[in-house]
């Protein structure tokens, strides 16, 4: 009995706390956004397409000229109503929610694709490596995934845009298709064909990464003193991967996931811009040059929720697979 | 027993000579320490890898790889073996002094924090719980294209350093919290030590080496998180590196494929990776030297 109200108001406190932080950090990009020169209007101004007194206008009408507490009262209201995604876009003079609705799906599937095929690669040849320690294999693996990791994913986006698609025509360089999209299936294969190229050079992130965390920690595992006794006492290897070593590495291996899986957004930007893929990356990055603080505004509370959820789940996952981190 | 300067000075250079012996018997070090060597030859004396200067210009633009411009000329006529030669010197610079600041502001915030706590302390991890909740990348992006038309070079240091000091923070801190209850530690605090003096004299020294394994780990991550800023058309034109020479390869793809000029978007990656491969290099040796349970391995 008591277990459980320990393990509730541990969660409890987790969830004020990540509030707080969320409602710190969305105060934090809007008071950047305030601080920023220029607005979106600037260019027309300065073309000639309206007048100063239409400028002045278009500040007051978008809510440019408001004090801060005042345009920050209004972005968390927004937030806690989720009529901050009603809001419209300066400059697309559209609800966010529409942009937003076409952007992410875009996202969500290059990602989610990326982190699945690049996770599990890393993981598998972690494990791999580290049942094949000290071996002329092992270091060979370990050597290429220094080069690998080594390779910045806008870089190895342009060396495949350029070798595979561009130069023999492998696979598509637009990101999106032209056609029309027959069923489901046709539809699905269509989409991977052309998102082949922006999944690989993402997935490189993940598959580096697992691997080597996971070769550390089985290492450690391994070469730790409860290991050997067990070998001492005769068990097999297979029993003793099983049913201890991948056991003990579970929690921090989901938390890692978890928490990735929030994360996943900040690296699509980059590679979203190589490939000219539509998605959220793009739109934030266009978003920041037209300084259109509601769309940056929305895109960063979806990432930080994203997060925040992600970290939340990683932690009580965490505490309670692993009973000691609640206590202390 | 004060030791006095020359005492200090022969000690220092005895261990930098150790650990450099270790360093050159380790095969990662090994590694690391020849494509550092190579790299800071080509960051100092860039004269000696290209007979042009950055400002040359020839009239011609768009002209493919031949003996005289190992990897072409580019749209304005500027020979790009040059650029990325010249590139070095700021790619390195930048990464190392951001690195340096990083390692400057964690040290500060975890040593402060983990030895006094308090409200500071639950104050100063409630901020970097919120920095580190936030995409580094896409934070930097934001910073820099908002303040586009004010941003250099030394913007990108300056807040790299403020986006990134969390991690550092955190490590020290647990170090610092760790080595409070040491009994030496205790030892000092009983006998009236000054906590000043015991921050400088017993803390710091022993957490000062494991910040240099963490350099070599940043600046790896910073070189690539630079050329990636500027990479997204958010560099300093006046001081081109790495990312930079990509940026004009991607703005101008089409014409690159169509001339075959792929030494353009192929050089300056290759650059970077060696860069990286580098300092994860010399990051990992030293960790090994720290950590000598490791090393059996």
């Amino acid at each position: 009995m008591h277990m459980k109200k320990s393990f509730a108001s541990y969660v409890i406190i987790k969830l004020i706390h990540k509030l707080i932080t969320l409602i710190f950090v969305i105060l934090l990009i809007y008071a950047l956004l305030r601080l920023a020169p220029g607005t979106p209007f600037d260019q027309y101004l300065y073309q000639g397409k309206i007048t100063q007194e239409q400028y002045e206008r278009l500040l007051e009408e978008w809510g440019y000229k408001d004090n801060f507490i005042t345009g920050a009262a209004k972005i968390l209201y927004g937030m806690f109503t989720f009529s901050l995604f009603k809001m419209k876009s300066p400059v697309y003079n559209k609800p966010i929610i529409d942009l937003i609705s076409i952007r992410l799906p875009y996202t969500l599937s290059l990602v989610t694709a990326a982190y699945f095929f690049g996770s599990m690669l890393g993981i598998l040849l972690g494990l791999y490596c580290a049942r094949n320690r000290g071996s002329l294999k092992e270091s060979t693996i370990l050597w290429v995934v220094l080069g690998i990791r080594a390779l910045p994913v806008f870089w190895l986006g342009m060396v495949l845009l350029y070798f595979l698609a561009f130069k023999l025509g492998l696979f598509p360089y637009l990101t999106t298709s032209e056609l029309e999209p027959q069923n489901v299936f046709h539809h699905m294969i269509d989409w991977l064909w052309h998102s082949f190229l922006p999944i690989v050079a993402l997935s490189k992130i993940y598959a580096v990464s697992y691997l080597l965390t996971i070769r550390n920690m089985v290492t450690e595992e391994y070469t730790s003193d409860y290991v050997t006794a067990l070998r001492a006492i005769g068990l097999r290897e297979e029993y003793i991967v099983e049913r201890h070593v991948l056991r003990n590495i579970m929690p921090p291996v989901i938390t890692m996931m978890a928490i990735d899986l929030g994360f996943l957004f900040g690296g699509a930007v980059v590679t979203e811009t190589v490939f000219n893929y539509p998605g959220m990356g793009t739109l934030i990055y266009e978003a920041m040059w037209n300084k259109d603080y509601p769309v940056v505004v929305a895109s960063f509370y979806i990432i930080a929720v994203a997060v925040i959820v992600a970290i939340t789940i990683a932690e009580i996952t965490y505490a309670y697979l692993d009973p000691r981190i609640r206590r202390g | 027993m004060a030791k006095t300067y020359k005492e200090a000075l022969a000690e220092t250079i005895k261990n930098t000579k150790e650990v450099f012996k270790f360093m050159w018997n380790h095969k990662m070090g090994k590694v690391g320490i020849i494509i550092f060597a190579f790299l800071l030859v080509m960051a100092l004396f860039p004269q000696l890898f290209t007979k042009y200067t950055p400002d040359w210009t020839s009239d011609q633009i768009f002209v493919p790889a031949s003996w005289e411009h190992p990897c072409g000329l580019d749209h304005q006529g500027k020979d790009i073996w040059t650029q990325v030669v010249y590139g070095a010197r700021i790619s390195l610079s930048v990464g190392f002094m951001a690195a340096l600041l990083t390692i400057l502001m964690g040290a500060l915030v975890g040593t402060v924090t983990g030895y006094y706590g308090g409200i500071f302390d639950e104050f100063l991890m409630f901020l970097s719980d919120s920095i580190m909740m936030l995409p580094s990348l896409l934070l930097l992006l934001v910073i820099a294209s908002l303040f586009s038309t004010v941003w250099n070079i030394w913007y990108t240091i300056i807040v790299i350093a403020l986006i990134s000091w969390p991690s550092t923070a955190r490590m020290v801190r647990a170090q610092t919290l760790q080595l409070k209850h040491r009994l030496y530690v205790e030892a000092a605090i009983a006998l009236g030590a000054s906590n000043k003096r015991i921050i400088f004299k017993h803390i710091l020294p022993s957490i000062i080496p494991l910040l240099f394994a963490r350099a070599a780990v940043l600046i790896a991550g910073f070189i690539v998180t630079v050329a990636s800023l500027t990479f997204l058309g958010l560099g300093d034109p006046k001081n081109p590196d790495w990312g930079y020479v990509m940026y004009t390869a991607n703005k101008n793809m089409m014409i690159i494929v169509m001339k075959g000029m792929w030494q353009w978007i192929v050089v300056p990656g290759v650059m970077i990776a060696l860069a990286v491969i580098a300092f994860v290099c010399l990051g990992e040796a030293l960790e090994d030297y720290l950590n000598p349970k490791l090393r059996e391995r």
